[in-house]
């Protein structure tokens, strides 16, 4: 409860902020469900063979999955809030216009024939008498769509619209309860309020729901065109899941408005995985991501016939990933930062200490000692233990574990050699000891901005910014900021500034 | 009759709907500033061509003219701020306050809101809802009898010259029936209106009609006065429907019927407990008095009676046999 208590008091301008782009999301929405499916019920009235036709194929939409239709979004749309947008006006249609045609269906038809005696027109008929009649049943309608939206709306940060569902995966991903709690239970909260709210309005005059929902558009409205005007230039910058693409991007944003405070930085945090992110940046959705020279290598490029399994030191990966980037996508990986985000072996500092550990050659000399805790996945790979004991001649008994309980293992002494990534706040956390991969065994994975070249052409101004980080942070620095943000929960935008702060990179007080 | 002094004409009006013929070559005057009764068993068409004076039902052949002009030439809109209309289940917008429905065509035609609230006001209390205390009500807190005043109140708020009903009294109990029977007669003695009146039952538009149509499968039977048609069935429909409609619903008759018809002792000493009844009340008006207590005293003009159950029922029986006697 403390820590749940500690994440929200920290995490409160963000939860706002995604409140805030939930609400805006749903509102949008919920206003183009209503001016799409009201309008049609009016018309379908007297069609009923139309309307017929209509409530099937809102039917049909409503059973496709929301993720799939996300996903079936993104060729046409593109990311962000317009595909998210899309997909909840399709689910919020069928009950907004199943419920205004009935609505206006089941209004008594000597109502209707005493209006059109009395000499109504049809413009006074529909605001006199049908609406008010069947007010009760369209905002039902409304109230069931509205749910639904808020409920659906967490999906929506899975492709980099934001809103709640963020927390949501930030948590997932970084195994933090507390954050996955705020997303739901703020959400829920919302969807109770807001549906209240409409119950509340139906109760009460129905020209009420109007004027609501047109102040909340005009204040949404009103905000994004607020931030719109206040920026020469808007770039986006987005991340992989994770501290670490966080922690980068903050930088960047930094970096970047420094050099130049007419341009305007939007990150997209937790924005998705990297086929994602690389799709995104080739249809335009986002400017720049950090990717990784390895990951470069392994999924996002063609390499030549043959070369497949082929080593090759850090530098090699970096420039090979660069340059087949370059031909192949017309995109620009810039100069790499200096640690590798790859697999290492890691020991306690005792255990280093007391063996005069360093590298991993110098495992030779205590290979009976060792009991090893690996995950599954490095066990079976060729560049992980099969490696180690092709290169370095070791063998190494073990046991499997899940990623995160190798490291309980280590630190209750069930273990006394784990494999990590090199820049896992864990190494910090339980006090662990690297060992040099002296042999260039594991695969390199250099992390840098990857943008698009006709981006990169047209604004070399930001190339020299992020060029700045080339050949800085080290994998002991960048696991000790994972742990800043992982474990003491500190703000990710705070541990970027700080560490370019200390670095001279960023001008102390800049901003 | 001529042409100009009708309020309403049909010309070889016929009505066709996708499942057959329901008017065919009808002709018809109705005169102005009268009850005009259009009276015949369902299905006979004569809702039909009610709506056909208002164009809530658009002829197949044939003219229909309003005021000597065609209603097809009219502005819908205009001629139905003419024509008031009430409907069978008084159809009151249950959304609005009774003053509101009442404003319903006098707001469209512009009239300013004091004059809509004084017209309002004066037409509530001539059908005896005071407005001090019915305006304000919604239709459900209104009985059917009620609901059917402000209806009525409704159509002639705007002043129309023309009021169209569509069988206004039918879904009400026989005593609110009555009595709004007798609240219209005496309205129209007042307005004088021209009055069209859709009922399928021969007792009533014998009642309200100073003319009467009566329809059969889409044609006109017969058009007179009651005394006319009473006196001269023209075919052998009329004279049937006359005979089988026209009997009448004994517990319409008084207490005063069964006292004259001898079924009722004279007391002379009045009873200590027990309730009187006048002797215009309606029969149907005392049955639950009469049920509950098997007996119900009457003051006639001419003195006190006790009248049992029994012998209502044996009035009744009485008058039915009299009926079926084609009497």
């Amino acid at each position: 409860m403390a820590a749940f208590m500690n994440t929200l008091v920290s995490r409160r301008s963000d939860l706002l902020q995604a409140i805030g782009q939930h609400l805006s999301i749903s509102m949008i929405a919920l206003l183009i469900a209503m001016l799409i499916a009201m309008p049609l019920a009016y018309w379908t009235q007297s069609r009923p063979k139309t309307a017929n036709i209509i409530l099937q194929a809102a039917s049909v939409l409503q059973t496709i999955p929301s993720l799939a239709l996300l996903g079936l979004l993104i060729p046409f749309v593109g990311i962000g809030t317009v595909p998210a947008v899309i997909a909840l006006v399709v689910y919020a249609v069928l009950p907004i216009y199943q419920n205004t045609y009935l609505g206006l269906h089941n209004i008594d038809p000597d109502l209707d024939e005493a209006a059109d005696a009395f000499g109504m027109s049809r413009t006074r008929k529909l605001i006199k008498v049908q609406l008010p009649l069947a007010a009760s049943t369209i905002l039902g309608g409304i109230r069931t769509a509205l749910v639904m939206i808020i409920g659906t709306a967490t999906l929506a940060a899975l492709i980099g619209a934001g809103g709640l569902g963020s927390f949501i995966l930030l948590g997932i991903d970084r195994n933090d309860t507390s954050l996955i709690l705020i997303g739901a239970i703020s959400s829920a909260a919302l969807a109770l309020i807001l549906s209240g709210l409409v119950s509340w309005l139906s109760h009460h005059h129905w020209q009420w729901t109007a004027s609501l929902v047109a102040l909340l558009v005009i204040g949404g409205g009103g905000t994004a065109l607020y931030g719109q005007m206040n920026h020469d230039e808007t770039i986006t910058i987005a991340g992989k899941m994770g501290s670490e693409p966080d922690i980068l991007i903050n930088m960047y944003k930094d970096l970047i408005e420094q050099d130049d405070p007419h341009i305007h930085v939007q990150l997209k945090e937790n924005f998705g995985k990297t086929s994602f992110l690389f799709s995104a940046l080739k249809n335009g959705s986002i400017d720049i991501y950090p990717e990784f020279s390895g990951t470069v290598l392994e999924s996002l490029v063609k390499l030549p016939a043959g070369q497949l399994r082929t080593h090759r030191t850090a530098a090699q990966t970096s420039s090979q990933a660069t340059r087949l980037l370059q031909e192949q996508d017309q995109m620009r990986l810039l100069q790499p930062m200096r640690y590798d985000n790859t697999y290492a072996l890691a020991v306690t500092k005792s255990f280093a200490k007391a063996n005069h550990l360093r590298t991993i050659s110098d495992l030779a000399r205590v290979q009976d000692k060792l009991h090893g805790g690996f995950t599954l996945e490095f066990i079976d790979r060729q560049d992980g233990l099969k490696g180690i004991k092709k290169t370095y001649g070791l063998t190494i008994p073990n046991r499997s574990f899940e990623p995160a309980l190798r490291y309980t293992a280590i630190h209750n002494g069930k273990v006394n050699i784990v494999d990590a990534y090199s820049t896992d706040s864990e190494l910090r956390q339980y006090n662990l000891q690297v060992l040099r991969d002296d042999k260039q065994m594991f695969p390199s994975y250099r992390g840098a901005p990857l943008m698009k070249d006709d981006f990169a052409k047209k604004h070399p101004q930001i190339v020299r910014s992020l060029n700045k980080l080339a050949g800085h942070i080290t994998s002991s620095e960048m696991s000790e900021m994972n742990y800043e943000v992982n474990v003491k929960q500190e703000s990710t935008a705070k541990v970027a500034r700080n560490y370019l702060e200390k670095h001279g990179l960023l001008r102390k007080g800049a901003r | 009759m001529t042409e100009s002094e009708a309020a309403v004409s049909f010309k070889h009006v016929s009505k066709a709907f996708a499942g057959g013929t329901v008017i065919s070559d009808l002709n018809l005057d109705i005169p102005a500033h009268g009850i005009f009764v259009l009276v015949g068993p369902s299905g006979s068409g004569k809702t039909t061509t009610l709506k056909m004076i208002n164009g809530l039902v658009v002829p197949t052949g044939g003219d229909v003219y309003y005021a000597g002009k065609r209603v097809k030439d009219y502005d819908l809109q205009q001629l139905r701020w003419r024509i008031g209309y009430v409907l069978q289940t008084g159809a009151l917008f249950p959304n609005m306050t009774v003053a509101q429905n009442i404003a319903v065509i006098p707001e469209m035609k512009h009239v300013a809101p004091a004059e809509i609230k004084r017209t309002g006001d004066e037409l509530l209390a001539a059908v005896d809802l005071p407005a001090a205390d019915y305006a304000a009500r919604y239709p459900s807190d209104l009985s059917g009898g009620e609901a059917q005043r402000v209806g009525i109140v409704r159509a002639l708020a705007a002043d129309p010259p023309t009021i169209l009903m569509d069988e206004p009294f039918s879904a009400l109990d026989p005593l609110s029936r009555r009595q709004l029977q007798d609240l219209l007669l005496s309205l129209q003695a007042k307005l004088h209106k021209t009055i069209i009146f859709v009922t399928h039952d021969m007792n009533e538009a014998l009642k309200m009609g100073d003319h009467i149509a009566i329809m059969h499968e889409g044609r006109i039977q017969q058009v007179g006065t009651p005394e006319e048609i009473k006196q001269s069935p023209a075919n052998q429909f009329v004279a049937d429907f006359f005979a089988g409609a026209g009997k009448a619903d004994p517990l319409s008759a008084e207490f005063e019927d069964v006292v004259a018809a001898g079924l009722a002792a004279r007391i002379q000493e009045l009873p200590a407990a027990g309730k009187f009844i006048a002797g215009k009340t309606a029969l149907d008006a005392g049955v639950e008095q009469l049920a509950a207590a098997g007996q119900v005293y009457v003051q006639c003009a001419d003195g006190d009676y006790v009248v049992t159950a029994g012998a209502v029922l044996q009035y009744i029986a009485r008058a039915r046999a009299q009926d079926d006697n084609g009497n």
